[in-house]
């Protein structure tokens, strides 16, 4: 027990300034230009030199030497205590007056000017641990003032402390206050011995005790900001001379042990087996040991990440993994509030994804893509203490707006997910912990280890979530095509018009059901493979060939006339659209062509070509006749009048030249009154006297008029007049006047063409009118006066005479029956004349009875 | 955030030094981000104010198009709301109110938001850390550091700055900012001086002019020390003690320097460049230039380097009119004169200054009235990469002559300064002479001296300073300069009439450039 109570009174002082020692390269290393640095760092090399001095003195092999070292290393005491409170000053901030410092270092000095007379130490004596100094009578003082000096600093502490809002400098001082109260109780001990006490000396102890506190201060809470991390390393060599050690031992026992009964050398070989197979064990045991007891936290926060590795390996879900860190994060910090804030995809802007607090997790923005916050996390690889976006000079841009929303989440620290390419994939915003300590060297490790698992994992995830959207989103496109192309065909096959794919070598890739039944075929695979040009009437395919090219220039062409075939060979007009199909780079792969047949069409509108040119007569036969009237009512007066006195002066005539120029008056006039007549036929003033009629009735009465002429004039007349004919309601005397009229006109061309001829009458029933055709084989009407025969007062019989009102007056009466009046002719071969007359209601509605029942029968 | 002076507490110069003089480390495109991210903060805060919507049709998307649609502004734009102090066309209440005066005399009131006053403190505290400091990244300021300001109180500038200065961190201000009103500006200088003749002296903050007055002062009574009441207190006679020993030492007179050895020297006024020498030799410190205003804040410091000035990109939104449009917009009121930004100036190049303040102040794209000059796109020397700028004149203080020739008041300071002629004061216009104009100086001597031998000495300062002079000079073969003394105790007289009269501080000197005909009357005693 002596000999260990020797050693440790010895080993003591030197432990004292190696750690003394050390920490002073910590804490210079850290700032060497910082007068608070400097400060601390001097008042460590203070105890440095203490602990070597008393080493000095306790290793003397007398008391007078002894004697001798006390002197020089006594003045170290209030010296070390001044130094000190100096750096508390400093620290702290605390205002002393200025002379105070300089003072209390002039006392060290005159301290120090006493130390080698007897006033603090009379001389040494040998106590049980060693030398101890006899105090002289100055020492009380000495001991005092070193005492004020600590105690002043520990005030200062303290004050500092209460006036601190931050958590982290509360702490620090508490562990630098606690360092000082431990190293003044040590002190005690000294002084305690020093007055005759039988105790052990506590001063070195004491301040190793303090180095130590201040080392935890420095690693665990950044004193001075000195970020010092012990490496595991040291601690594993620590542990490895431990484990050595037993080893060493048990082999050089056992070594020993069979030295003595003279085994062979097997056994050794057999023992280091035995060790080889314990040591692993023993190994990991000692590392487990180290970290649980060295590195409490970090030896948690392992079994936290071991944990949270194993469940996040297997996550590919975004939603699971942003939870489980939160999660992890919250209960291995045990932090008040976590927020996993995650880009938009499309804006950029940060919005929270995951929280653990329940009033944060809307999905308001909280970060824009252009915050400087952003912007710095996105360069910088440090984490952001919400304190230092007020130091960081790039932040100042940052808005009110975003530090307020950082307030409300109650922000301490910031962390930005970064994947291996360098992109912000998230922030992590940590809000204060429980405990309302401060986040520590341990947690930040943690933190950092998983935000680079999880900035990976996230990023993966982001990646597989994607990829999955991407492989669904191609599935629901794919989707969607198919509907589309569905509906295209759909749309393909149900329009009226045929539409046909051709390729540029003309030929026929594709048809929609339209085409097949235009063209009269059975179905779509007659015409897959056939030359569309097989569709086309032959002498329209240089038109085609023509048009397809244009199209191949001009993109489209539309409605061009062209006769189309059928698949009997038979014609149809049909009216063409082309248009090119390209491939995605522009080039030309088909044709796309429209038919339309537009036989219906034509017909149509030539009807109505037709319909617009009777409207056309019917209008000018109303002026004309509105015309005549007028003349007519104009001339009768006058010229009943010439008539009238002509007639009577005739009567009275006997000179027999006056009386043929009367005749011939009278002739003319009677000549115009029979124009005027007509004029006034033509204008429709006479009342028709409409009755139930039948055609062949009349026809056969109009032809008994005329059949002494045809006759005369060598003309065959053949009628095919329909049995049965229903009555029609009509001014008998005028149908009758149209048929003579046609009649007339017919004999008239028939003989001074031909000198006689044939002339066809047919009556027939043709749905609701009944249809009279009158067909001869005059010369015919030239083509230039088919569209003019109606008009009145036109007349091609020259000196035959005529007014020209004839068919005029026909067709007015004719309209007049509701009825149609047309030609038809073919200059050469005869003219035919188609008079429709619509049938009484009556009737009609017999017909359709009759219709029925022959129907039924 | 950080409570007030906990940064200094802990004594980790680097964050101190980030805090606060961290713009100097920006690059320029760093400093127009933190620039064009501010206003639209700002924007975003005023756009929908009764007074921003006057200026401001609709809200812009982004800084150009702000610039495009926002017109340049002046204080008339503002004055019948701002005189009014009426809050309610504001967008954010203000914490306090401050005014400054116009150059006809009429105050400006400008109210100063909570977080604008915030800003303006840590600018201040910029300000004196790089005064305190001679390299890089030096943090020579603790709590408790004494500053003298040699600045009219409340509710003065100067006032709201220290007051700014005082959130965050403690300052012995000297004297007291909530002291006891002083009657005049002088009788708060000489407060100061005497105050601190007890407590020291870290960092002096001052008007040039005074401190040039007080060190000629000095060196002119050297040894005649007049021994008051108030220096008999202990702390005070020790003081004048150490300095009569230190200039015995030296083997000189009693300088200031020897009173109160100070870390800084901050001075105020366009003459600092001028009188360099005369403040070192005097005040023992290179002196530290600023450039800012009541409505726009601190805009620019000088780093250790005592070149330039930097910008400071948190002030306010910094445009610049170059000389060319400036001068359009001079001779054409409707003319809107087109602004570069920062990153847009070219060296050697003048330009109006216009700010848009930020933190929910109220001014946008308002002219400022300044000239500035940058005299290099950076400071190699000191490795900041913002443009460097010198205070130029302002706008109305350059005296147009000749048509190419702009003469302006610091030029004019230096020709009058470079012929050591001891004057006390002068003022400078342009006149006609038989239809010709003439530069007129009415200055007035300390000595007796041949003025027309002084107006020789002074145009051949102009001819040597200033090329467009020397051109114009030689263009009409005759100098332009006419110099008329004034008579010994004009400007004294003066001075008293305005203080008498109840004028505003700002306006008992009468201006060096083109004085208007009454001052002039004054000073030639025919008024």
């Amino acid at each position: 027990v002596e000999i260990l109570d020797v050693n440790t009174y010895l080993v003591m002082p030197i432990v004292q300034s190696i750690f003394a020692a050390v920490l002073i390269v910590f804490v210079i290393r850290g700032r060497v230009r910082s007068p608070v640095h400097r400060l601390f760092s001097l008042y460590l090399l203070a105890l440095a030199v203490w602990g070597g001095l008393i080493f000095a003195m306790r290793v003397s092999p007398d008391v007078e030497h002894a004697y001798t070292w006390e002197k020089v290393l006594i003045p170290m005491a209030p010296l070390s205590a001044v130094i000190f409170y100096h750096f508390t000053i400093r620290f702290t901030g605390v205002r002393v007056a200025n002379w105070w410092l300089p003072l209390a270092y002039v006392v060290c000095l005159l301290f120090a000017s006493i130390a080698g007379t007897k006033l603090l130490f009379a001389g040494m004596q040998t106590r049980p641990f060693g030398y101890a100094p006899i105090p002289g009578p100055a020492m009380p003082l000495l001991g005092l003032f070193s005492y004020a000096m600590m105690i002043l600093a520990l005030f200062a502490l303290f004050k500092s402390s209460r006036t601190s809002s931050s958590a982290v400098e509360r702490n620090r001082n508490a562990y630098v206050f606690a360092g000082v109260v431990i190293s003044l109780v040590g002190g005690a001990f000294d002084i305690l011995t020093l007055a005759g006490l039988p105790l052990y000396p506590g001063a070195i102890i004491g301040n190793i005790v303090f180095c130590l506190i201040t080392t935890v201060a420095i690693v665990k809470h950044s004193l001075l900001d000195i970020h010092v991390v012990l490496r595991k390393g040291t601690a594993y060599i620590l542990a490895s001379v431990l484990i050595a050690i037993p080893f060493v031992a048990v082999f050089l026992l056992v070594a020993h042990f069979f030295e003595e009964i003279g085994s062979s050398p097997w056994v050794y070989f057999l023992l280091l087996i035995a060790l080889a197979f314990i040591l692993p064990q023993l190994w990991q045991w000692i590392q487990r040991w180290v970290e649980k007891w060295f590195y409490r936290d970090r030896y948690n926060y392992l079994k936290a990440l071991g944990t949270f590795s194993q469940e996040t390996q297997s996550i590919t879900d975004f939603t699971k993994l942003g939870s489980t860190m939160v999660k992890l994060l919250t209960g291995a910090l045990r932090t008040l509030s976590i927020h996993l804030l995650q880009p938009l995809p499309l804006s950029g802007e940060f919005t929270v994804t995951f929280s653990s607090d329940l009033h944060h997790s809307s999905s308001h923005i909280i970060l824009k893509r252009e915050s400087p916050l952003v912007k710095w996390l996105e360069r910088s690889k440090e984490m952001l203490y919400y304190e230092d976006i007020n130091i960081i000079p790039q932040l100042q841009g940052i808005t009110s707006k975003e530090m307020e929303t950082l307030q409300q989440l109650r922000t301490k620290l910031i962390i930005g997910l970064k994947t291996s390419t360098g992109r912000l994939s998230g922030v992590l915003i940590l809000g204060p912990k429980l405990s309302e300590q401060p986040y520590t060297v341990e947690d930040k490790q943690l933190i950092y280890t998983v935000c680079n698992q999880m900035s990976t994992n996230l990023e993966n995830a982001r990646l597989y979530n994607e990829s999955q959207q991407e492989v669904e989103e191609r599935k629901r496109a794919e989707e969607i095509l198919r509907e589309n192309e569905e509906k295209l065909r759909r749309m393909f096959e149900s329009v009226t018009d045929g539409i046909s794919v051709i390729d540029l070598n003309g030929i026929i890739t594709d048809v929609n059901q339209r085409t097949v039944e235009i063209h009269g075929f059975n179905s779509k695979d007659e015409l897959l493979g056939r030359s569309a040009f097989q569709l086309v009437a032959p002498r329209d395919h240089k038109r085609v060939t023509n048009n397809m090219r244009q199209t191949i220039k001009r993109g489209v062409i539309r409605g061009m006339d062209c006769t189309l075939l059928r698949a009997d060979g038979s014609e149809f007009l049909g009216e063409l659209s082309t248009s090119v199909l390209k491939d995605a780079s522009g080039n030309p792969v088909s044709h796309i062509t429209i038919a339309r047949d537009i036989t219906e069409r034509k017909l149509a509108e030539e009807k109505e070509k037709r319909l617009q040119e009777e409207l056309n007569l019917a209008g000018r036969l109303a002026a004309i006749g509105e015309l005549a009237a007028g003349v007519a009512h104009e001339i009768n007066n006058p010229l009943t009048a010439v008539l009238a006195f002509s007639e009577r002066l005739l009567r009275r005539s006997t000179d027999e030249k006056t009386t043929k120029d009367l005749k011939i008056i009278h002739n003319e006039a009677r000549r115009t009154a029979k124009v005027v007549e007509n004029l006034l036929t033509f204008a429709r003033r006479r009342e028709s006297e409409k009755q139930y009629a039948n055609i062949n009735d009349i026809v056969q009465k109009a032809l008994e008029l005329r059949a002494f002429e045809f006759k005369s004039a060598n003309i065959e007349v053949i009628t095919e007049l329909a049995p049965n004919l229903p009555q029609v309601v009509v001014d008998f005397h005028q149908i009758q006047e149209v048929f003579l009229n046609i009649i007339l006109n017919a004999e008239q061309a028939m003989t001074s063409a031909k000198g006689g001829g044939k002339l066809s009458i047919k009556t027939q029933q043709m749905g609701g009118h009944i249809k009279i055709s009158f067909t001869d084989t005059g010369p015919g009407i030239p083509t230039e006066h088919l569209d003019k025969v109606f008009n009145p007062f036109f007349s091609t019989k020259g000196e035959i005479g005529g007014t020209g009102l004839g068919l005029s007056i026909c067709h007015g009466i004719v309209t007049e029956h509701g009825g149609r009046i047309y030609v038809e002719s073919e200059p050469g071969k005869g003219t035919t004349f188609f008079v429709d007359l619509p049938l009484a209601r009556e009737e009609k509605d017999r017909s359709k009875v009759v219709h029925k029942e022959m129907t039924y029968r | 955030m950080i409570p007030k002076g906990e940064l200094f507490q802990t004594g980790n110069q680097e964050r101190i030094w980030q805090k606060y003089c961290g713009f100097l480390e920006l690059s320029l495109s760093e400093f127009i981000e933190i620039q064009e991210q501010l206003l639209m903060d700002q924007i975003e805060l005023v756009y929908d104010s009764p007074l921003a919507k006057k200026l401001m049709p609709r809200k812009p998307r982004d800084a150009s198009e702000f610039r495009r649609l926002v017109p340049l502004t002046t204080f008339n734009d503002y004055a019948d709301f701002l005189n009014n102090k009426n809050e309610d066309v504001l967008a954010v209440k203000p914490y306090a109110w401050t005014h400054t005066s116009g150059r006809g005399g009429s105050f400006k009131w400008v109210p100063y938001t909570k977080q604008a006053f915030e800003r303006l403190g840590i600018s201040g505290i910029a300000s004196l850390i790089l005064a305190c400091a001679s390299q890089r990244g030096e943090v020579n300021v603790r709590p408790g550091i004494r500053l003298l300001q040699n600045l009219p109180g409340k509710p003065y500038y100067s006032w709201i700055g220290a007051s700014s200065m005082l959130s965050q961190l403690d300052i012995l201000m000297i004297p007291p900012l909530e002291g006891p009103d002083v009657e005049t500006f002088e009788k708060r200088v000489q407060i100061g001086f005497e105050m601190a003749l007890r407590t020291g002296v870290d960092v002096l903050g001052s008007l040039t002019s005074v401190l040039v007055r007080m060190g000629e002062r000095f060196a002119e009574g050297s040894g005649k020390l007049r021994i008051s009441r108030t220096m008999l207190h202990p702390k005070v006679m020790s003081r004048l003690m150490r300095a009569w020993c230190r200039s015995k030492i030296y083997k000189r007179p009693v300088l200031p320097q020897d009173l109160w050895p100070l870390k800084g020297l901050i001075c105020y006024g366009m003459d600092t460049s001028i009188y360099r020498e005369q403040l070192v030799y005097y005040w023992g410190k290179e002196p530290m230039e600023l450039y800012g205003g009541t409505e726009m804040g601190l805009i620019a410091i000088q780093a250790w380097n005592r070149k330039g000035m930097t910008f400071i990109p948190s002030s306010s939104f910094l445009e610049l009119i170059p000389e060319d449009e400036w001068l359009k917009s001079r001779e054409s009121k409707g003319y809107q004169p087109s602004t570069v930004l920062l990153n847009d100036v070219k060296e050697g190049r003048r330009y109006e200054v216009v700010i848009t303040s930020f933190y929910g102040m109220p001014f946008l794209r308002y002219r400022v009235g300044d000239l500035i000059k940058i005299i290099a796109l950076e400071d190699t020397e000191a490795g900041i990469k913002i443009p460097q700028m010198v205070f130029d004149s302002r706008a109305d203080d350059l005296i147009d002559i000749g048509g190419f020739t702009r003469l302006d008041e610091k030029t004019v300071w230096q020709a009058i300064f470079n012929t050591k002629i001891k004057h006390v004061d002068w003022c400078l216009r342009r006149e006609y002479e038989q239809a010709q104009p003439v530069l007129r100086l009415y200055i007035e001597f300390k000595d007796d001296i041949d003025v027309r031998e002084a107006e020789h000495l002074i145009d051949a300062q102009l001819m040597s300073l200033d090329r467009d002079y020397q051109d114009f000079r030689s263009l009409i073969s005759t100098k332009p300069l006419r110099a008329t003394s004034l008579p010994p105790g004009s400007f004294k007289r003066y001075y008293e009439a305005k203080r008498l009269a109840g004028v505003d501080l700002a306006h008992f000197k009468p201006p060096h450039m083109n004085a208007p005909e009454s001052a002039i009357q004054e000073l030639l005693g025919l008024k």
